[in-house]
């Protein structure tokens, strides 16, 4: 078989989805045998020319991490979508919209003002924020526009392939490169991991769920064996696709939703939100109200990793 | 969380209506309905002028 052409590429992501990639250590070889990277420009010297270069449909995939929030990010995405055969979003962010996407609680000034302005790392008495057009000495300079909302991949362009994740874990991704290596791709629209929720695969003793009291993973100890949210730990289990290892849970942390919502589920905030409030032990509306009043920040934490593509997908401006 | 969103609390009411009480029924649907009518049109905003 030739070997395939590879792209990789990221947009607002953080970079740990490039660092996953070489966690698959040895399996990294058999990537290199079956394909040829010919963009991926963390790791190799590769520039935007060199992709606009390329024919059409040049790239047999391209797996495309990080969500799309600058004018760039939509260029570059679109530019590898017109390159690429087959475009993977690869990690929570280019899947749902990720941890920037809960940016779109806020809009681009307030979004500016926080990082340039208020930060207490910031050391800026001007108030200089950052222009697409900037006029200096030698010309005139330009940046790629901020936009107000934080879009998931498959909101700017059509996507085949979701590898859920953040970061994706190894056995995912080599599901993906051993699917690459047959030459067998699944049917398009396909999510990595497994088609149920997360609880499914917890190895925890569930017994039965009823709460009185929610805490924060810092507050307290939480038993190992035991269902986390039967401790008042809010574990987002119930409302998210497995196919991790339950890698969080055995390291008794709940789970943060990163592979978003299991197949049938299309809001994910909602449907933890429905599954908190049938294991609530009170039946007095003002207790209902306390308890779920205790919940820190609750539409960062039922839409960590989903914001931009829930049925709300932003603050209303 | 509605509020974290930017939508207005008003927007959203729970209340509990046995299949016994009609007449409570309708006056709440009729006091949701002007309520609504106050706030006017949700306008789902993507975004402002810059995306």
């Amino acid at each position: 078989m030739a070997k395939l052409n590879l792209a990789l590429y990221w947009s607002a992501s953080c970079g740990g989805c490039d660092v996953a990639v070489l966690d698959m250590n040895e399996k990294i070889l058999k990537l290199a045998e079956i394909a040829d990277i010919v963009f991926w420009p963390i790791a190799l010297d590769f520039k935007r020319h060199h992709v606009e270069a390329m024919p059409d449909k040049h790239i047999d995939v391209c797996l495309f991490n990080g969500a799309v929030r600058t004018s760039e990010q939509e260029e570059m995405a679109k530019l590898l979508r017109a390159r690429s055969k087959v475009m993977a979003a690869f990690g929570s962010c280019a899947h749902l919209g990720g941890i920037p996407g809960l940016s779109n609680f806020s809009d681009r000034a307030q979004a500016f003002e926080r990082a340039y302005i208020e930060a207490e790392s910031c050391d800026n008495p001007e108030k200089t924020l950052p222009q697409t057009m900037t006029n200096v000495a030698e010309g005139e300079l330009e940046l790629p526009e901020w936009w107000d909302t934080v879009k998931a991949l498959n909101q700017v362009v059509q996507v085949e392939y979701y590898v859920p994740g953040c970061p994706p874990p190894v056995p995912i991704i080599s599901e993906l490169v051993d699917a690459l290596a047959a030459g067998k791709l699944p049917p398009v629209g396909t999510v990595f991991g497994s088609d149920k929720a997360l609880c499914e695969e917890c190895p925890r003793v569930k017994d039965e769920k009823k709460i009185a009291q929610i805490y924060r993973p810092h507050q307290i100890i939480p038993d190992p064996e035991k269902c986390l949210l039967e401790q008042g730990i809010i574990c987002m289990g119930p409302a998210t696709r497995g196919g991790c290892g339950a890698l969080c849970i055995n390291a008794n942390m709940p789970c943060r939703g990163c592979f978003g919502p299991p197949p049938g589920v299309s809001d994910q905030g909602a449907k933890m939100l429905s599954a908190l409030a049938s294991v609530l032990d009170v039946n007095d509306e003002t207790e209902v109200a306390r308890i779920i009043g205790e919940i820190f920040d609750p539409a960062g934490t039922f839409y960590r990793f989903g914001l931009p593509a829930a049925m709300i997908n932003r603050k209303r401006l | 969380m509605l509020a974290q969103l930017g939508i207005e609390e008003e927007r959203l009411r729970l209340e509990w209506v046995s299949a016994a009480e009609g007449d409570r029924f309708a006056s709440i649907v009729g006091e949701m309905t002007e309520q609504i009518k106050g706030l006017g049109p949700f306008n789902r905003h993507n975004g402002g002028d810059n995306g």
